[in-house]
């Protein structure tokens, strides 16, 4: 262990490369904190999350603090001899967080794809590091899988890694879509968009919704990718070879017909209609703010951006109280557009999850565990979103998540709903989101690989190109040059997992998603699919 | 051939001038010094003449043509700098040839008059080397070599000597003579040394507080200096200045004070008595203060000061004496000093001795103003 | 102590002039030591080691547990797996293997070659040339435009207004193109072929080592300009002759940190092209592509490619230290 320890300290202050420039902080560990020994159990909370640990003293001040302090009070009566410790650590930086685990440092529990910088699969590999704790019985005892909403336990079936689960869930996000002015769409007299609208749909609209002083949308940098994955882009673009010693190859040239068509449309808009902008230094921050400043009539994001909190500047809630509207009819929230034949992708809902210290002993992993259950699903949520209301008296400060994952979007002692809170259309507009069916994730059939694999940059790369290249672009020779690249880069990658394994398991998920979009797309099956699976999956399967 | 002509030259920094309406003409091939204490403006209007320094008003002419607003480079003049100047980074050679260069002479020219300049300073087998590697005496026959190679209208030299030590300054000042001989041309020489100025100007011009007190040759300022400052400037150890008042004592002309009552010669006082009855200072230059039975002239009661031995410091033709007068009811004492050819014994440090006063050769000045009540300002301009 | 008896009064009654030499002389091993000192000092070689030793411990002990401990754990670890929570092991050079094939990383050395040239022609090189020039200007030009290089704008800060200033809509170098200039609009850092050029831009006014050269320039005597305009030099002979040559010893140093600071560019690259160096990777720098390893938790390959920028880096001042042997006479 401690051998091991003075080479992950070395890992930290050298990771970062001496050399190279980069830093990794180092954060040294205390000796081991059995925490399990003794009478005390001492969980470390670092980063205020969860929450801030409270002292007395700002529980008199504050009234939040005091009805977290009160839940905390009732979740440690029914668990004596159980310590709260506040310790300092970068809990939403990567490469701080993940630094503290491997130094044996790290918080008591953390918000678990931030060890895979945001990413599912990398969270995946971390996992597989070690770097979280093994929860699967826990899961089991405390009936998660019951006590989540039904809207989202799809996402839920995806985390198990090759059987086990290192997380719980404590946050579901209702999905990707796009945000629109209602109001200007009325006052043009232009169509309303709704499920299943079409990108010709949206570039229709974004053309109408232009004037001298508005474009009709902003995109962020990776705007790009939502065309692209509408057509299938992930899904088409990766052909599993278990022959291979990296179990994957990438093809982008089989269908560039798809993905040449939306490259052309996106770039169309931008830069032949110029109804919409985008530009390499444009993040959620920058369209939020071009939107709700009438810069821009739409955009895409993720459904929280609704509830936003009303007296911050540039949130969408602050916009309808500036334009003294209600919010539910001025901006409007609509997934996706889909793609040519149905296929749809970029406006999966979204899990977030919580992972814990692979250093708890047993005891102290089960109290960790019942201590987030208890906020998240117990009554200590319960008592703080009442406290809440009995401090600000208003709904909306209340009830900021339109798809809680413990489902409560009413609680007892608060007068009024999320609906009452947001209005119907918002309500409406998540309850749509929320019940896009998720696909089909590939963790759930194929077994899980130690390393990451080829990253995802040499995409992430053309597609920055073709966004932001202001003169002609050679799409096809794009795509193949990437995939040249993507492969070059698999080439150094061996999977860990076993030929005979990953070809069994890419014959389940390729069967799964078939059965799904049978149902949800039967054009896509039909005419992109099957096709694709007969010609290129099946012979790679076989080779 | 040229000469130098400047007129009524000034120079302002802010509110203060530091050069007042300094105005002079050299031969053409004169070696005049410009002498004064530091901050006298010597060298701000050697850099003028230099074109170094723009000039505030005035007017300077080498020859026919006036140069007052000329580049330093279109004037035609070569100078060493006090620090000499020489470029670290390049050899002996070049430093020489700099100048050359610049004016793109020929690679042939440049060949043949570099080493015969650095000949003349014998410096001609260190050519390859860099400044570094010489002593301060080598240097600085590199600056002058570099001014040799040169055809220049007027040499400028900005305390050339004061880095060297004494046993160095002797050979330098015989090169910076060679180079003048050779040239034939108007050059300034600017030092703060006065046995320097002595020893290397065709003339002298002493300046203090931005003004030329007084031209002359070496003998002239020593013999008749103009003022109180010239005189108190030029010799070493300097004259010993006494305050007194001058009465008319019977037709004669006596100045006392400090205890001393001393008869001025005719030849001195036909030219005073105006001056009766006022303050004076008087000069005695320390070699005219004779030990009685050696003096060339009668020692009398009328011209003898006494004063009390306080230091004697031998030197290689005799000895320096610094005395104080005694004291007396009335007088404060006043220090002054003697120097005799020949040596003064130890046993009289702290004794009271007699000294005779050449007073033929004492000078009066105004002791309000310092001018010379005998010698006007005939050097001036 | 009968001589110390005697030393004191001579030294009360003129402490400054009285035996001088003895005075300086006497802590040094060269002069006799005086009864007066302290026998320490008589073997002063031993002492002398003995606090040379003690004085530099703290910062050799700093150096080895901040600088080559990691260093060399670096270079270890790029020979494993450098798994975080499982036994390391060795994988020989996988790491250089999979890091040497990645054409990724051969665009992030081209990217970081072409940023270094253009970083070192356009921040380096022409501020020497301004400084001259400015050093021939008034004292007043002179002194604002050491204070604009003196300005403290170099950190996120300024880097996030200059993200502001080449916004392609409402940026204020658009508003100059299109407004001022009457150009088309210009697309700046979202052009593959512009963007590198852009992220040097900023540093020619503002990171640029000019003071550092005005600095310098301003302690060589005056009177090597001035001998040079009286013997004939116009401004490029003195340029040549004097400026430039005095400037070597500081242009060698500085061109040894220019490029180990523009081989190592990361932050201001990051922020300005919002970290993945878009557009099509093309403002992607080694250092970038180093951090997106280590966010995939790809520590040895990370490490792997720290080395060959190491090594490469390493080499560029080798040869420049070639080029600008050191000069005694300067």
């Amino acid at each position: 262990m401690t051998t091991r320890r003075k080479v992950l300290l070395g890992l930290a202050g050298a990771g970062g490369a001496a050399i190279a420039g980069g830093t990794i902080y180092s954060s040294f560990a205390n000796d081991d904190e059995d925490s399990g020994s003794g009478s005390d159990i001492v969980l470390n909370i670092g980063g205020d999350w969860p929450f801030a640990v409270p002292t007395a003293k700002q529980a008199k001040a504050d009234p939040n603090v005091k009805a977290l302090s009160e839940a905390l009070g009732a979740w440690q009566d029914d668990n004596p001899g159980v310590r709260l410790k506040k310790i300092t650590v970068k809990i939403w930086e990567q490469k701080h967080l993940v630094t503290a685990i491997s130094g044996g440092s790290g918080p008591a529990m953390f918000p678990g794809l931030v060890v895979g910088n945001w990413n599912g699969g990398a969270t995946k590999v971390a996992f597989q590091q070690g770097l979280a704790a093994d929860i699967t019985d826990l899961v089991k005892k405390y009936k998660f899988d019951d006590k989540i909403a039904d809207f989202a336990k799809p996402q839920w079936e995806g985390w198990p890694v090759n059987g086990k689960l290192y997380c719980m869930p404590d946050s579901f996000n209702a999905g990707n879509g796009i945000y629109y002015r209602r109001d200007l769409v009325a006052k043009k007299g232009l169509k309303e968009p709704g499920l299943g609208w079409t990108w010709d749909d949206l570039r229709t609209l974004v053309a109408g919704l232009t004037t001298d002083r508005m474009k009709g949308a902003a995109f962020q940098k990776w705007g790009m990718n939502w065309p692209l994955v509408a057509q299938g882009w992930g899904l088409l673009t990766r052909v599993p070879a278990p022959s291979q010693k990296w179990h994957w190859k990438y093809d982008y040239t089989t269908h560039a017909a798809l993905w040449t068509e939306f490259i052309e449309l996106y770039r169309g808009m931008i830069y032949k209609d110029k109804s919409a902008f985008s530009d390499s230094t444009l993040m959620d921050g920058e369209v939020t703010a071009a939107f709700t400043q009438g810069r821009a009539a739409l955009f895409g994001n993720n459904i929280g951006f609704f509830f936003g909190d009303p007296d911050t500047d540039n949130t969408l809630p602050n916009m309808a109280k500036r334009m003294d509207k209600p919010i539910g009819e001025l901006v409007g929230f609509v997934p996706h557009p889909v793609g040519k034949t149905g296929y749809y992708g970029a406006s999966s809902p979204f899990m977030g999850v919580t992972s814990f210290s692979p250093d708890l002993s047993e005891e102290a992993l089960d109290k960790a565990v019942s201590l987030q259950n208890f906020l998240t699903y117990g009554k200590g949520y319960v008592i703080r979103k009442q406290a809440l209301w009995n401090e600000t008296k208003n709904l909306q400060k209340v009830y900021t998540d339109p798809t809680p994952i413990n489902g409560m979007t009413q609680i007892e002692g608060i007068k009024g709903d999320m609906a009452e809170a947001w209005g119907p259309e918002i309500v409406k507009a998540a309850e749509i989101s929320a019940g896009l069916s998720t696909l089909p994730d590939e963790g759930a059939y194929i077994p899980a690989e130690k390393d990451a694999g080829p990253p995802n940059t040499p995409v992430e790369d053309m597609h920055s190109h073709w966004a932001f290249e202001k003169g002609k672009v050679d799409i096809r020779a794009d795509l193949k040059k990437l995939t040249d690249t993507h492969n070059q880069q698999a080439k150094g990658f061996t999977s860990s997992v076993d030929k005979a394994d990953f070809a069994a398991g890419a014959e389940k998920y390729y069967a799964a998603v078939t059965e799904f979009w049978q149902e949800k797309a039967p054009d896509f099956v039909s005419e992109v699919l099957e096709p694709w699976l007969a010609d290129v999956v099946k012979p790679s399967l076989e080779a | 051939m040229t000469a130098i002509a400047v007129d009524n030259l000034v120079k302002e920094f802010g509110d203060k001038r530091a050069v007042d309406g300094v105005g002079f003409t050299t031969g053409e091939s004169e070696l005049l010094v410009l002498v004064g204490p530091s901050g006298c403006g010597k060298t701000t209007t050697l850099r003028m003449l230099a074109g170094l320094e723009p000039v505030s008003s005035g007017t300077i002419r080498f020859g026919d043509r006036e140069v007052t607003d000329v580049r330093p480079r279109d004037r035609s003049i070569a100078m060493v700098f006090q620090d000499y100047a020489i470029l670290p980074h390049l050899t002996v050679f070049e430093n020489i040839a700099y100048g050359l260069r610049s004016r793109r002479t020929p690679r042939a020219v440049v060949k043949d008059k570099v080493p015969e300049a650095a000949r003349t300073f014998r410096i001609d087998h260190l050519l390859d080397r860099k400044p570094r590697q010489l002593s301060g005496g080598e240097r600085q026959r590199v600056a002058l070599s570099r001014s040799m190679v040169r055809d220049a209208d007027l040499y400028l030299y900005d305390e050339p000597l004061s880095n060297l030590d004494a046993q160095l300054r002797y050979s330098a000042r015989e090169d910076i003579l060679t180079l003048h001989r050779r040239k034939k041309r108007p050059t300034i020489y600017v030092t703060h040394d006065q046995s320097e100025a002595m020893a290397l100007g065709d003339r002298i011009a002493v300046m203090n507080a931005g003004r030329i007190q007084q031209i002359g040759t070496g003998e002239e300022l020593y013999e008749r200096p103009v003022n109180r400052f010239v005189a108190f400037f030029i010799g070493t150890p300097s004259i010993n200045l006494f305050t007194m008042e001058l009465k008319n004592v019977d037709g004669d002309m006596v100045a006392s004070g400090c205890g001393l009552d001393l008869r001025l010669p005719e030849s001195i006082a036909h030219r005073i008595r105006a001056y009766a009855g006022r303050k004076i200072e008087l000069g005695v230059r320390p070699e005219h203060l004779h030990v009685p039975r050696m003096a060339p002239f009668d020692v009398t009661e009328d011209n003898t000061i006494h004063g009390v031995v306080t230091v004697i410091e031998p030197s290689a033709t005799g000895s320096t004496v610094y005395l104080s007068t005694p004291e007396e009811a009335g007088a404060e004492p006043q220090d002054f000093t003697a120097t005799f050819k020949v040596r003064m014994p130890a046993s009289y440090l702290d004794q009271e001795v007699p000294l005779g006063i050449d007073l033929e050769k004492v000078h009066l000045f105004d002791a309000e103003t310092g001018d010379s009540l005998l010698h006007g300002p005939q050097g001036k301009g | 102590m009968a001589a110390s008896q005697q030393h004191t009064p001579v030294e009360e009654e003129a402490p400054a002039a009285a035996r001088p030499g003895e005075r300086e002389t006497a802590p040094g091993p060269a002069g006799g030591p005086p009864a007066s000192t302290k026998p320490g000092t008589q073997k002063p070689g031993r002492r002398r080691r003995v606090e040379t030793t003690l004085f530099t411990l703290p910062a050799f002990l700093f150096q080895l547990s901040w600088g080559w401990y990691p260093m060399i754990m670096a270079f270890v670890l790029s020979f494993t797996d450098a798994a975080l929570r499982r036994p390391v092991q060795f994988t020989g050079l996988e790491s250089y293997q999979r890091i040497w094939d990645d054409p990724l990383v051969a665009q992030s050395f081209r990217v970081t070659a072409v940023y270094t040239v253009l970083s070192i022609t356009l921040t380096f090189f022409i501020p020497i040339f301004v400084a001259i020039l400015l050093m021939e200007m008034s004292r007043r030009h002179i002194r604002w435009m050491m204070l604009l290089w003196f300005l403290p704008l170099s950190g996120v800060a300024s880097t996030v207004l200059f993200r502001y200033m080449f916004n392609a809509q409402y940026g204020l170098f658009q508003w100059v193109a299109t407004k001022v200039l009457g150009l088309p609009p210009q697309p700046f850092l979202n052009s593959a072929d512009q963007v590198l050029f852009w992220l040097v831009v900023p540093g020619i006014l503002f990171f640029g080592p000019g003071l550092i050269y005005m600095a310098t320039l301003q302690s060589i005597p005056a009177s090597y300009f001035e001998a040079a305009e009286i013997e004939g030099a116009g401004f490029w002979r003195k340029m040549w002759t004097i400026s430039l040559p005095r400037l070597r010893p500081i242009i060698s140093m500085l061109l040894i940190f220019a490029i180990i600071g523009s081989t190592q560019a990361f932050e201001f690259p990051t922020i300005m092209t919002g970290a993945e160096g878009s557009p099509g990777g093309a403002a992607r720098t080694v250092v970038m592509y180093l951090f997106q390893l280590l966010q995939q938790l790809r520590y040895a390959d990370a490490t792997a490619l720290g080395v060959y920028l190491f090594v490469i880096t390493m080499t560029l001042v080798v040869i420049q230290r070639r080029f600008f042997r050191e000069d005694p006479d300067t």
